[in-house]
Parts: structure tokens; C-alpha cells; sequence
């Protein structure tokens, strides 16, 4: 028989047969003991069992990853934010028929790249603003790199924000990491390349100085007027 | 709203998306380490990521494994590590038995279509379903007589990036914050 189970620790809801009940709350782990169960009514929303989740604990210890709350994020910075991922292709039409047709991306060339027959492209995977960035939490626009654009050889695949890049280097290295490409600018934005402690190669991009912290993009809660645009 | 952004287009916004289906977006990013450690320490104290053991269901690892599988919230994230603002992805991270695998977007697709009829559409349009464990430690047959929030395939494309696909099991509500779409 179908049942809904809603774990006690962490407030999570699903719903399967009995015979399939996992040991383990599927998003935190806790042990089958901590299930509260309801009778399957047809639909996951129409559950009796709501459990509010846990409270953040500041002084949580950082390296423990046993299930806790996330941490709060400060304000106004936007500091350690995996902001874009990075992929390299040798055939432009190919590559970019392949996401278009198949994962129905919407793919454009960068504003500077206008013209050109191997030009860095721009990602839409799901909703956005009309200014290109994501207009719902929790994925993410992208880039399509040709191959030879790379000068550092190590094909960084993902783009961290960073506060600012002068004060953020010394670090890398103090921290196990590698400074691949010194801070450097490209189309008034600054940018630099790094490698962290386990070798995956990165870019780090320094928040403009136009960000006004207003953005959607740069908050701290959840804001999103969630009505139909 | 400031009107300028990372990469500005000015000719046009992007496209509406505007199905009830959440195929072919970027939820977040894959990631291997070596030492977990030494990964902690340089994320931890350069970014400030927030990180959890993944549950069995999500990585396949058993709880207290000494490389577990890890989700990482690399900006403001919901009690589940989604993220709760627009414009960051956060992480899926596990353990490289061998060398460090090339990071690669983890992306849903189609949860109403079998798994091998949205394999076979990428395989045709130059796609490589990958199997060879040496070259992802997340690489795997096909499987969808179970639901699982697990990687359900690996995917090389055409240019050679790994794609890291997983199917959406039926017990989503539709109430979710990420599953909103654009609505005409």
C-alpha cells in the first residue's frame, strides 16, 4: 500500500509502496524511525503532515556534514556564488543544435561576439529576465567556450563571484589552491583563473561595480513575487 | 533594476519557457575530490560553501561512508539545499577514485518520458551515453524501473563535456520553488 512519509528532522515529503520505503529519509539521511506516515489521498499537496524545518545554528561546525540547516548568506554580496558553468566545443552548429534540439535550450552569442564564426555563446536552460539571468532559484545560464579560447590550458568549467579578486589570490594559495591566470579584464569585467586543492580549474569573476544589490540574482532571502508574470 | 548584467544581450530576452517540465535545466554542478579535508578547507574558508553528506537515495553512498557523496550550497539555500534566490547553482560532489573528472552540469530531464526514449533523442543528435566507470565513477546502465534521486546516465556531447542526467521521481508537488516556469 502507497503511503506518504514525512520526515520528522528535516520536513521532507514523499510518497511510495510500503515494500519500497527506503531505510533513510532521502533528502537528510535520518533513520526510517523518524517517518511520520499518512495514508497515499491521491496527491502529495493534499497531505494532512506538515513539519516545519530546522532552524540554522550559527555555530554550527563548518566541516561537520552530518544534515543541518543551510547557512545564512550575508547581505549585499554575492561572494562565493557559483554564478555560471563553462563547457568547451569544437563544432559550434553541432554543439549547438545538440542543446537546442534536444534539451531545448536557448542559445545566443555573447553581445561582443556578434560576428564571429567561433563565438563564446550564452546559455538560457530554463526562465529568465530580460536581461539574461535565471528568473527562478535553483539552476543555472551557462557558457559554450570554443575550445582554443582557453589560454591556460586547464578548460575551466564553472564561474565563482567573488567580492574582490586582489584581496581573494593570496588566499587561494594559503588554502591548497592555484592561481592559473592573474586577475585580468575583459570587456570592463575583471576575471581571473584558478585551480582548487583537488585540481578542478575554475574562473572567478569580481562583482561590477554597477551591482546596486537590488537584483534578483543578489539577495540573500527568498523575495520572488511567486504570482504568474 | 540595474539594467546591466554578466553577459548583456541587447536584442532580445530570453525565450519563455513555458511547460510544466523542468528537461534540460542546469540544477547544479558535479564535482569530485580527492581528500575531502583538504576540499572542505579550501571552499570552506575561500567561499564560504555550506555542505552535507548527500543522503543513499541522492548518491548511492551509504550514510558514514569515509567519501561520502556531498551537496553544497554555494549561496542562500531552502532547508533541502536548493537555492532559494535566482542566478547561482549550488554543488553535487563525490568522491574520484582516480583522477579528478572534469566538473559537469547535473541536469534534469523529461520526468514523464522513459528514461531510454530521452537517452536514444541525445545518442541520435551526436550524444555518447558513457558506461566506463573510469571515466565517471558516476557511470551506469540504464535502469528506470526505480525511482531514484540518484545520477540516472551519463552523457558525453558532441564537443566532449559530461552531462550528469537525472529523471525527477513523481512525488514532486509542482509547489516547489525551482519548478516555476514562464506562463504566457
Amino acid at each position: 500500500m502507497k503511503y506518504i512519509y514525512t520526515c520528522f528532522k528535516c520536513g521532507f515529503p514523499f510518497a511510495v509502496d510500503e515494500s519500497e520505503c527506503p531505510e533513510r529519509c532521502p533528502s537528510c539521511s535520518a533513520p526510517k524511525s523518524q517517518y511520520l506516515v499518512e495514508p497515499w489521498n491521491g496527491s502529495i499537496e493534499k497531505r494532512r503532515i506538515h513539519v516545519d524545518p530546522p532552524e540554522p545554528d550559527p555555530n554550527w561546525d563548518k566541516y561537520d556534514v552530518s544534515y543541518h540547516h543551510p547557512k545564512h548568506f550575508p547581505a549585499k554580496t554575492r561572494h562565493g556564488r557559483v554564478r555560471r558553468f563553462v563547457m568547451e566545443y569544437s563544432d559550434p552548429q553541432k554543439t549547438k543544435d545538440f542543446y537546442t534540439e534536444v534539451f531545448d535550450w536557448d542559445i545566443v552569442p555573447v553581445e561582443c561576439d556578434q560576428d564571429k564564426d567561433r563565438p563564446e555563446m550564452f546559455c538560457a536552460t530554463g526562465p529568465g529576465f530580460a536581461n539574461w539571468e535565471p528568473k527562478f532559484p535553483s539552476f543555472g545560464y551557462g557558457l559554450l567556450k570554443p575550445q582554443e579560447s582557453d589560454d591556460t590550458g586547464a578548460y575551466p568549467r564553472f564561474v565563482v563571484e567573488v567580492d574582490n579578486i586582489d584581496e581573494l589570490l593570496p588566499k587561494i594559495e594559503a588554502y591548497g589552491g592555484k592561481v592559473l591566470k592573474g586577475k585580468y579584464e575583459f570587456d570592463g569585467k575583471y576575471y581571473a583563473v584558478l585551480e582548487d586543492s583537488e585540481g578542478n580549474p575554475f574562473y572567478v569573476w569580481q562583482t561590477p561595480e554597477d551591482v546596486t544589490f537590488d537584483e534578483p540574482e543578489s539577495q540573500n532571502y527568498y523575495h520572488w513575487d511567486r504570482k504568474p508574470q | 533594476m540595474a539594467e546591466k548584467t554578466t553577459y548583456p544581450h541587447t536584442n532580445r530576452p530570453p525565450k519563455k519557457f513555458t511547460q510544466k517540465s523542468l528537461h534540460g535545466r542546469t540544477r547544479c554542478g558535479v564535482l569530485t575530490y580527492k581528500e575531502l579535508r583538504r576540499f572542505q578547507n579550501f571552499y570552506i574558508n575561500v567561499f564560504g560553501w555550506d555542505m552535507i553528506e548527500a543522503p543513499e537515495a541522492a548518491s548511492g553512498i551509504p550514510a558514514g561512508d569515509p567519501h561520502p557523496g556531498l551537496i553544497m550550497a554555494t549561496g542562500p539555500a531552502q532547508y533541502d539545499y536548493e537555492g532559494v534566490t535566482p542566478g547561482h547553482m549550488n554543488m553535487f560532489v563525490h568522491w574520484a577514485p582516480g583522477e579528478i573528472e572534469p566538473m559537469g552540469p547535473f541536469m534534469e530531464i523529461d520526468m514523464e518520458a522513459p528514461l531510454e526514449e530521452t537517452i536514444q533523442k541525445m545518442i541520435d543528435h551526436g550524444g555518447k551515453l558513457i558506461l566506463d566507470k573510469s571515466k565517471s565513477a558516476l557511470a551506469k546502465p540504464l535502469d528506470d524501473s526505480k525511482q531514484s534521486w540518484e545520477v540516472h546516465a551519463v552523457i558525453e556531447d558532441p564537443a566532449g563535456n559530461y552531462l550528469y542526467l537525472w529523471k525527477c521521481p513523481s512525488s514532486r508537488t509542482w509547489d516547489e520553488l525551482e519548478t516555476e516556469y514562464d506562463v504566457e
